[in-house]
């Protein structure tokens, strides 16, 4: 038991130590950066497939700002979900169903005039709130929560929410199957 | 790691008496599971289907009744609360629905493919329970499931129908929009629970008495910002309401029905709940956050109301004209929502906060069967002519005198005519504005104009179908679509003799739980439904 | 508790609802006039009721407006909307100078009715049926007690209005009847907000609370804000000269029946509503008249209209089109007289309004009837009909002369009340009485230039094709069409040599209106102490 208990957390184990504070805001700019550039990569490539792959280090690095904040956990479902199924899924997705990779959408310059606009001034308006904000005390979070802690979490604190989203992904599946069998029907 | 069995104490198993006050949450997801189940057992799915939602509602209608308030206060540690409000939403919300699964029957039923009909009923049901739950909720976490669940069966019944081109680019034009708005409400949340910790909005140690305590920040106006815009997009407040003319011309009529009250409605309870909790946390004083925010939603709600009058001039299209009426409507309630957020007036007498929810209360009221009327009508001459445009409405007096004057008594209504109970509806938002005075003088104006306005393309599409003269043949509508016109136009009329009896039955349900506590302790206690 | 004025709004409701129900035009039309009549008849019984010599002067002025309703009925209804025990009450009553308004009236629909029956050709159950709600709802404006009553009966004469001009009028008649709702809808949203801010502030939609309340514990500028609020939609329904551009569209493109109840009783309600809110409501202050530079704006505004009115009704070449602006020139006499706020004047407006409603609403009836024979009313067309129609030119000389102020019909009594009312009123003066005056000289010119062109001179008719499959109209009035225009004869011979009767009976009612209230009121819609507490609660 304590052996599957150790195996399943082997990770947490060893970040759970509090890391050299230098390390730690080193490795921070590290992760910060790349999760950064890569999301501009993913907005600026014209290629969907190296978009994904963009994605990818953005998923990437913002796990890792999730280890380096302690929650291995959700840093794993990170890694495991997005970066290993959903983007694989997406490029397959991509493989199977673009005829056509190199189409293109131009914008029209009013519409990146605007969308320029309305990015630097939430730009803006965030860092600026972030500096302001800046030498607050961070809210008293527990730390450090066990797999088993989160699951009982899950079913018990959080079990409403649990079951909802168990509704609404069998909503949310009924209408993707529906998306998908109506063009099969090949409908305009 | 021997402590590991230990620490898994008992799950949590909650008890009947929670179940109970969300009985008709429990009935929508049966009626999913059974509309799910229906095509193993019928050959012709579609109309079965109908049927079992229909049934399904139904029930869920009568355990609103039957549970009423009693089930009133928290529920589920924490995370969903029944009160007052919330039971009046969900009894609109289902007497809705049910209209729009009736305005199913008689518009879309005929042309829709044989075996779509329990993906289209379970999205329906869906999007239902999501609408109902966001009425319900007092927390984040939960707040976004439950806007997320209205919201995702949305995007696919808004691209419902795969042949029709619009609506294919309709839905697209939604989910883009629902994304990018949801995922900035999302970041706004997390800010908020970096910020103070908890999910909980309102209680004890919820984010609204820290707030209260702690003053607004920077970053706690970012977060707001961003819960505006994840609402403000249900609500198709301007500027987030791009979607909304392009899924109503798009999408098939009872879906546009559907968005047109329910996604509103319900957004702007949500949005009242959580106004409400940072108003009362701050005990109604005259703070910059609460008078901001007044501020900013009086503002909000002003302009909405006037894009949407202004570009429903120039609509050629009655499901257009109908979206960008609905946008103007939202913006006439937005600027009510604006007062439960005010400062020193509230403070003098607590029953004005829940003045102003009646208000937004009894407009949805007379807003849902105006718009059911309305779009019930623009179906039913669709499915007999073909045509949604304004101008083929031509000497509908004449073809069908019966069509003719509901869609009039629905749109005169929808002006704040007297006869009609948009009227009484428009009476109150005036009065509640004027009771606060000061610079809700100025929403008044605005929402003066505003009327005169709307006045001009509503009373167009009266002009057009009495006073043109076409040659066209009568048309007989579908019964029972017929039946349900007739029932709106019925309401609207007679609401005028009747307000009274309605408007005290919003004003009893005006009530939110955890805020006005004083009120509510005292009518509530003793789990009576009133008379 | 008197049901007369119960059923005067009862019977043509219920005439609408049955009468739009009915099987076929034919009865529909029959159904219409014995509606109008019999409502005619319930007025008239109103009329035998009311207390005509009751001394008002002896009356303490407390009772103000409670006392001057002889005839009340007010069911209670506990206070509808639930919002601050706001006080609507379906409450009704008169005064004279609503019942005498209330005559015209039902004097005047009955023969409306009764001229198209050959006019109205098509979707004839439908505008009978209007033509019934409309009766309904002006009365209502009329009687109404309840300042709440009042807007709604009052945006209610839009709707059948609007269809009326709509459906059965001229061939600009969408472009008209559009304009005409938007025109008068528009001023009345502000007027809307004023009596939902009164409703709110006095605690209570009741006429004379309500009135008291204005009067006593407004702020100057609230005040101010009131009357502005209050004159807006009712200036637009008058219409006084910058918002008047509704009418001659709307006059001329309308049904007889239509331009008839338009200009008789739809442009009183205007004039009504400014004598019975505006003026008391807006103007008046605990220590009388507040305004008095409003007072002389507005009447400069009437003289504009006067003058203005009577010029554009000169050049005019549709006949219709010279009496509807003709209109715009009279009303400025109506109002000018209201707000000379003396006896003189206010009398004269009063009778105004009535004998307006009775020639104006004649003319377009002869009108009507020119043009259903020869299809066209341009001036240039026809001529020298006292050759062809001397029945007609009879009524149609009668009605001008009487329109123009005749010694001895009826125009004349009130043109000069008003005219001496400006003349020695306080705040206007010699200047604004010389200003009118040549109004009535213009509009002599102008009334008389189309007589002589149309009546008298050498006969020229156009050429008319006879519509197929209804059966060609006689040359000169028939002896329904004549049935029509006699009691309208009539009544504007009497109220030429008799108007002392009216003048007398609202005399005192004017008076009321521009004093202040002098105490709280005790009528049949007071509300007991502790409500009156509740209400008042801050």
């Amino acid at each position: 038991m304590e052996d599957d208990a150790m195996m399943i957390f082997p990770l947490a184990q060893t970040i759970a130590q509090p890391p050299d504070a230098a390390a730690s805001t080193g490795l921070f700019y590290l992760f910060a950066i790349l999760a950064g550039a890569s999301a501009l990569g993913v907005v600026l490539s014209r290629n969907i497939v190296r978009t994904a792959v963009f994605l990818l280090f953005t998923l990437a690095g913002v796990a890792g700002l999730y280890f380096l904040l302690d929650a291995e956990f959700l840093a794993a479902v990170q890694l495991v979900v997005y970066a290993g199924g959903t983007l694989v899924l997406i490029i397959f997705g991509v493989m199977l169903t673009s005829k056509s990779p190199g189409i293109r959408y131009e914008p029209k310059i009013v519409e990146v005039a605007v969308a320029i606009g309305v990015s630097v001034v939430v730009a803006a308006a965030l860092v600026m709130a972030i500096v302001r904000q800046f030498p607050a005390e961070p809210a008293s979070i527990e730390r450090h929560p066990t797999i088993a802690e989160l699951g009982q979490v899950l079913l018990g604190d959080y079990l409403i929410p649990f079951e909802l989203i168990s509704v609404l992904l069998l909503v949310v599946m009924i209408g993707a199957a529906y998306l998908a069998k109506a063009r099969r029907r090949g409908g305009k | 790691m021997n402590t590991l069995p230990v620490a898994i104490g008992l799950p949590y198993v909650p008890d009947w008496g929670q179940l109970r006050a969300f009985a008709p949450e429990l009935w929508l997801i049966a009626a999913i599971v059974a509309v799910l189940l229906t095509p193993f057992f019928v050959k012709k799915p579609n109309a079965a289907c109908g049927w079992v939602a229909l049934v399904g509602l139904l029930a869920a209608l009568v355990s609103v009744f039957v549970v009423g308030v009693d089930g009133t206060g928290e529920h589920f540690r924490g995370l969903m609360v029944a009160d007052p409000v919330s039971v009046f939403w969900k009894g609109l919300l289902l007497m809705f629905v049910i209209g729009i699964v009736l305005m199913w029957f008689s518009t879309t039923a005929p042309t829709m493919h044989q075996g779509d009909g329990p993906e289209f009923f379970t999205l329906l049901l869906g999007a239902t329970l999501g609408m109902s739950l966001m009425a319900s909720t007092s927390n984040l976490l939960m707040l976004v499931i439950a806007v997320e669940l209205a919201s995702l069966p949305s995007y696919v019944l808004a691209g419902f129908r795969k042949t029709h081109l619009a609506g294919a680019e309709a839905s697209l034009k939604y989910i883009l929009f629902g994304a990018a708005t949801s995922s900035i409400m999302v970041y706004g949340l997390s800010m908020l629970y970096g910020l103070y910790g908890t999910l909980q909005i309102d209680g004890p140690g919820g984010l609204a008495q820290q707030i209260a305590t702690s003053g607004g920040s920077a970053l706690l106006w970012m977060a707001i910002f961003s819960l505006i815009v994840g609402l403000g997009f249900k609500i198709s407040a301007v500027p987030f309401h791009f979607w909304c003319p392009d899924v109503f011309e798009g999408a098939s009529i009872e879906v546009s029905a559907f968005l047109s009250v329910a996604s509103k409605g319900a957004g702007l309870v949500l949005l009242m709940r959580v106004m409400m909790s940072f108003a009362s946390a701050q005990a109604y004083e005259s703070t910059p956050l609460l008078n901001h925010l007044a501020v900013l939603l009086g503002v909000l709600g002003a302009i909405t109301a006037t894009v949407g009058n202004t570009a429903a001039f120039v609509q050629r299209n009655i499901k257009r004209l109908l979206a960008y009426s609905s946008i103007a409507h939202a913006g006439y309630m937005l600027c009510i929502v604006s007062l439960l957020v005010r400062g020193p007036a509230v403070k003098a007498d607590l029953d004005l906060a829940s003045t102003a929810a009646q208000v937004v209360l009894f407009y949805l009221a007379v807003y849902l069967f105006m718009n059911l009327g309305a779009f019930t009508v623009a179906g039913l001459i669709e499915r007999e002519t073909g045509t949604e445009r304004i101008a083929d409405y031509a000497g509908m007096g004449r073809r069908s005198p019966l069509m003719a004057f509901c869609l009039s008594a629905c749109l005169f209504s929808l002006v704040g005519l007297p006869p009609f109970a948009g009227f009484v509806a428009k009476v109150n938002v005036f009065w509640a504005l004027m009771q606060n005075g000061s610079w809700w003088w100025w929403l008044v104006g605005v929402i003066g104009v505003n009327t005169v306005l709307s006045l001009y393309y509503y009373v167009r599409v009266i002009k057009v179908m009495y006073l043109d003269d076409s040659s066209s043949a009568p048309i007989w509508p579908h019964p029972l679509g017929a039946g349900v016109a007739v029932v709106c136009a019925a309401i609207l009329v007679f609401m005028l003799i009747a307000f009274g009896p309605i408007n005290r039955l919003a004003g009893h349900y005006s009530h939110f739980y955890g805020v006005d506590q004083t009120t509510f302790t005292a009518e509530f206690s003793s789990s009576q439904p009133p008379p | 508790m008197h049901y007369s004025i119960v059923l005067l709004l009862a019977v043509p409701i219920v005439g609408a609802i049955v009468g739009a129900l009915l099987p076929n035009a034919r009865s529909a039309k029959w159904w219409a006039l014995l509606v109008s009549v019999a409502t005619a008849l319930v007025g008239v019984w109103m009329a035998a009721q009311f207390d005509w010599n009751q001394d008002l002067s002896a009356v303490p002025t407390s009772d103000r407006l409670a006392r001057s309703v002889q005839i009340a009925f007010t069911p209670g209804f506990d206070s509808p909307l639930h919002l601050q025990a706001i006080q609507f009450s379906f409450s009704l009553g008169v005064d004279s100078i609503s019942l005498w308004l209330v005559l015209m009236t039902v004097l005047l629909m009955p023969v409306s009715i009764l001229a198209s029956f050959t006019y109205i050709k098509e979707r004839q159950k439908e505008f009978y049926a209007w033509m019934q709600a409309l009766l309904a709802f002006m009365l209502g404006v009329f009687v109404a007690r309840d300042l709440l009553l009042f807007y709604v009966c009052f945006e209610l004469t839009l709707i059948p209005m609007f269809f009326i001009i709509g459906i059965w009028g001229g061939s600009e008649r969408r472009y008209a009847a559009g304009k005409f709702f938007l025109f008068t809808f528009s001023g009345s949203v502000f007027t809307l907000a004023v009596v939902i801010f009164l409703g709110l502030a006095a605690g209570s939609f009741d006429l004379a609370t309500v009135t008291q309340y204005a009067q006593y514990d407004l702020t100057d500028s609230a005040r101010f804000w009131v009357f502005m609020g209050l004159a807006a939609g009712m200036a637009v329904k008058v219409p006084l000269f910058p918002v008047h551009t509704w009418l001659p569209l709307a006059h001329t493109e309308a049904p007889t029946a239509g331009s008839v109840i338009l200009a008789g009783v739809l442009l009183k309600l205007g004039a009504y509503g400014l004598l019975r809110l505006a003026v008391p409501m807006g103007l008046i202050g605990p220590a009388g008249l507040m305004f008095p530079t409003v007072v002389k704006a507005l009447a400069v505004l009437c003289i504009i209209g006067v003058i203005y009115g009577a010029l554009v009704a000169w050049v005019q070449q549709d006949i219709k089109k010279l009496v509807a602006y003709s209109s715009v020139s009279h009303l400025g006499f109506c109002v000018l007289g209201l707000v000379a706020l003396n006896d003189y004047g206010m009398q004269g407006s009063v009778l105004y309004m009535v004998n307006h409603g009775l020639s104006t609403g004649a003319m377009f009836l002869v009108i009507g009837m020119i043009y259903e024979r020869y299809h066209t009313r341009d001036i240039h067309q026809l001529s020298g009909l006292a050759k062809q129609m001397p029945i007609m030119s009879f009524f149609f000389v009668f009605f001008t002369l009487s329109s123009i102020g005749l010694p001895g019909l009826n125009g004349y009594v009130s043109e000069f009340l008003t005219i001496l009312g400006a003349f020695t009123s306080e705040h206007l003066g010699i200047g604004y009485g010389i200003a009118a005056a040549v109004g009535i000289i213009l509009g002599a010119i102008y009334m008389l230039h189309m007589v002589a062109r149309v009546i008298f001179g050498p006969l020229k008719v156009p050429h008319v094709h006879e519509e197929e499959g209804h059966k060609p109209l006689s040359r000169d009035l028939n002896g329904r069409e004549i049935t029509v225009l006699v009691p309208l004869a009539i009544a504007v011979v009497l109220l030429g040599v008799l108007p002392t009767p009216v003048l007398n009976s609202v005399l005192e009612p004017v008076r009321m209106v521009r004093q202040p209230v002098t105490a709280p009121i005790v009528g049949p819609t007071a509300q007991s102490p502790a409500e009156v507490a509740m209400v008042q609660r801050p």
